[in-house]
């Protein structure tokens, strides 16, 4: 009786454990983003060691201290994701854009009469995690995601199961293990991606010594995220015409085409918190420093798989219940990384030089507390993590020329951002220019304005490892606005 | 639970330091530049222009002093008795009378006198009663005629 239920289980945790978490799921909210402000992305977010304003809650608290006016800021963005896919040779180009609030934020200094208390609350958006992928290419290989999926396998060891998607579209024999496709498909399909992580945060900051500030920020972090995945292999030469692809049931001759359609959707909440200090050398410099602690993301994941083969003109589609089957809930817990920056900016004549390093160990990234995942898997998954990235330092550099006849400033700097799994060469990390311009009106009301174009190459397996690979070469194009008005 | 753990401690040795801000608290005056220490500026005047005070000027320094009146309280009757009695001053006459200007012949019908001046303070008239001086009570005149009067000012000091 015991072996039956633990026979059961397997069972039902089969296709779980299929479609169970990656490396990438972890990434995408262990990566930064572009966080908040026109006047930092402008300076290539070069901003620890200036953080002069309202977004210094979310580059360095302590920079709060610095604020002596209460002020009132907010933010529009406009984010657009291009990419340059090539599979077999084959370019294929896709694009998706969205717009966003950047952040509300308010920040009130205490009157004081020596020293700063200052706090500040905000709303920002720190990630956008929109993105955009189409593909097409004829692979001659012996290989397709057909095939992939013709037997499931647990994680764990190498145990076939019956039934599987291929068995299901009558694609594959009745052991579900061999299929009489071998290859010689054209594969495309698109991914489309949106969301972002959003974040409420109180931050306080308080001058402790003569120019030397020290502050914090608890950052309540909620966010979603929805991926849309159609991915098709048709056999567009005629290979299959007369192959009955389930052996017996002649309907399943003329062969045409293969879909399958996932869908991904994440709510995203958690906490984390974030200290830092900064010290002014009279007019001449400030030197920053920050802590982010782990953040800490709880995510409720929906799955929802569906597929079909079509044959002639002749359409077979999953029932209801085996989309049941390969769809499903679960619930688990990504824990970031410790990170750790360093920066100092340099104040000459009105010109600003800002630069900054940023240390995160990738390896420390981590699944935990999985509900509806086998805990063994989970376990694998942070081993993987442990073994195939790495600790990476980020630079920002950020310069800032201010007219003062005017009220105007302009500004331009470089991110560089390395890719966090070993051994990547350096066309894999993110790359991005940016610029800006300020303006001053009325000594009170300031308008900054950021554009960030950003560029690295990335690469994705349809299934296997190499079997049918997608060369992308990712542009982005960020436009930031931001209102200030000081009291 | 460690994060917070390591934030309080390095909250801690902070504290430990000593407190070297001073919070403003409503029973003092606001501080200005001239009563408040302040750190150091990072944006000049010369090369920041009107971003310096966007910067560097507490939003406080704007804020007019606050000032404080206390109310004037009607002197009332008794409190007039008390002020007035017991002391050594001399005791001042009621003014004389003006003298009367001359009044037409009774049996004359009333006939209305030309003014002899511009100055309708000094208006006369035929009427049988005594002519009175028109008195704007609330005039700037009258005030300062009821405050030259050589005796130190009763009003509150003004602030």
């Amino acid at each position: 009786m015991k072996i039956l239920k633990v026979l059961i289980l397997i069972i039902v945790m089969l296709p779980l454990a299929a479609q169970a978490q990656t490396i990438t799921d972890a990434l995408r909210v262990a990566e930064g983003g572009l966080g908040i402000g026109a006047r930092a992305l402008g300076m290539g977010n070069a901003y620890t060691g200036i953080s002069d304003d309202a977004s210094a809650m979310y580059f360095n608290p302590a920079g709060l201290g610095l604020i002596k006016r209460l002020e009132v800021a907010g933010g529009l963005d406009y984010f657009n994701y291009d990419n340059n896919a090539t599979l077999f040779s084959n370019k294929t180009n896709y694009s998706s854009s969205a717009t966003n609030f950047n952040q509300i934020s308010f920040v009130f200094p205490f009157p004081t009469l020596r020293g700063s208390l200052v706090f500040g609350m905000s709303y920002n958006k720190n990630k956008d995690l929109t993105s955009a992928l189409k593909f097409d290419g004829f692979n001659i290989g012996s290989n397709s995601m057909i095939q992939y999926m013709e037997v499931v396998k647990s994680p764990q060891d190498n145990q076939s199961y019956k039934y599987s998607v291929p068995y299901d579209l009558l694609l594959s024999n009745d052991t579900g293990r061999v299929s009489t496709i071998n290859g010689k498909l054209n594969q495309s399909g698109t991914n489309l991606q949106e969301g972002g992580l959003e974040s409420w945060t109180f931050s306080g900051s308080m001058e402790v010594s003569k120019n030397l500030y020290v502050g914090g920020s608890l950052n309540i972090n909620s966010g979603i995220y929805k991926s849309n995945r159609e991915y098709y292999e048709d056999d567009t030469k005629g290979i299959y015409t007369n192959v009955e692809t389930a052996p017996g049931i002649p309907s399943t001759k003329n062969f045409t085409t293969f879909y399958r359609n996932d869908i991904l959707d994440w709510e995203i909440s958690g906490w984390d918190l974030k200290i830092g200090t900064i010290y002014q050398l009279s007019k001449i410099a400030r030197f920053g420093a920050t802590i982010q602690f782990p953040k800490k993301f709880s995510i409720k994941e929906t799955y929802n798989f569906d597929a079909s083969s079509t044959f002639g003109n002749n359409e077979v589609k999953l029932s209801s219940d085996l989309i049941d089957y390969y769809s499903d809930k679960v619930e688990y817990d990504i824990t970031t990384p410790f990170v750790f920056t360093g920066a100092a900016s340099v104040n000459v004549k009105g010109l600003i030089l800002s630069g900054e390093a940023t240390l995160t160990d990738y390896t420390q990234t981590k699944f935990s507390n999985p509900k509806g995942i086998l805990a063994k898997y989970i376990t694998t998954e942070n081993k993987n993590m442990k073994e195939l990235l790495r600790a990476v330092a980020a630079i920002n550099v950020g310069v800032e020329y201010t007219i003062p006849q005017v009220g105007v400033r302009v500004r331009g700097g470089f991110i560089s951002q390395p890719s966090p799994y070993k051994g990547d060469a350096s066309d894999l990390g993110k790359k991005y220019l940016t610029g800006g311009v300020g303006f001053l009106a009325d000594e009170t009301f300031a308008i900054d304005v950021a554009y960030a174009h950003g560029w690295w190459k990335t690469f994705g397996d349809n299934y296997g490892i190499n079997l049918s690979r997608v060369y992308q070469d990712v542009a982005t194009d960020k436009m930031l606005v931001t209102f200030s008005y000081r009291f | 639970m460690k994060a917070i753990k390591l934030f309080l401690f390095v909250s801690f040795i902070f504290l430990l330091q000593g407190c070297y801000t001073i919070i403003w608290t409503p029973d003092l005056e606001l501080p200005t530049k001239d009563t408040s220490e302040r750190s150091d500026s990072y944006y000049d005047p010369d090369d920041y222009g009107n971003y310096y005070p966007y910067y560097e000027i507490p939003w406080w320094y704007s804020i007019p002093p606050a000032t404080y009146t206390p109310p004037v309280k009607p002197r009332g009757p008794l409190v007039e008795k008390v002020r007035n009695t017991g002391n050594t001053d001399r005791t001042t006459e009621p003014p004389a009378r003006p003298e009367r200007p001359p009044i037409a012949d009774p049996g004359t019908p009333t006939v209305s006198q030309p003014p002899t001046t511009e100055d309708t303070s000094t208006k006369r008239t035929t009427e049988s009663t005594p002519p009175k001086r028109e008195r704007e009570s609330g005039s700037s005149n009258s005030r300062d005629t009821r405050n030259n009067d050589g005796n130190r000012s009763t009003d509150p000091p003004r602030r």
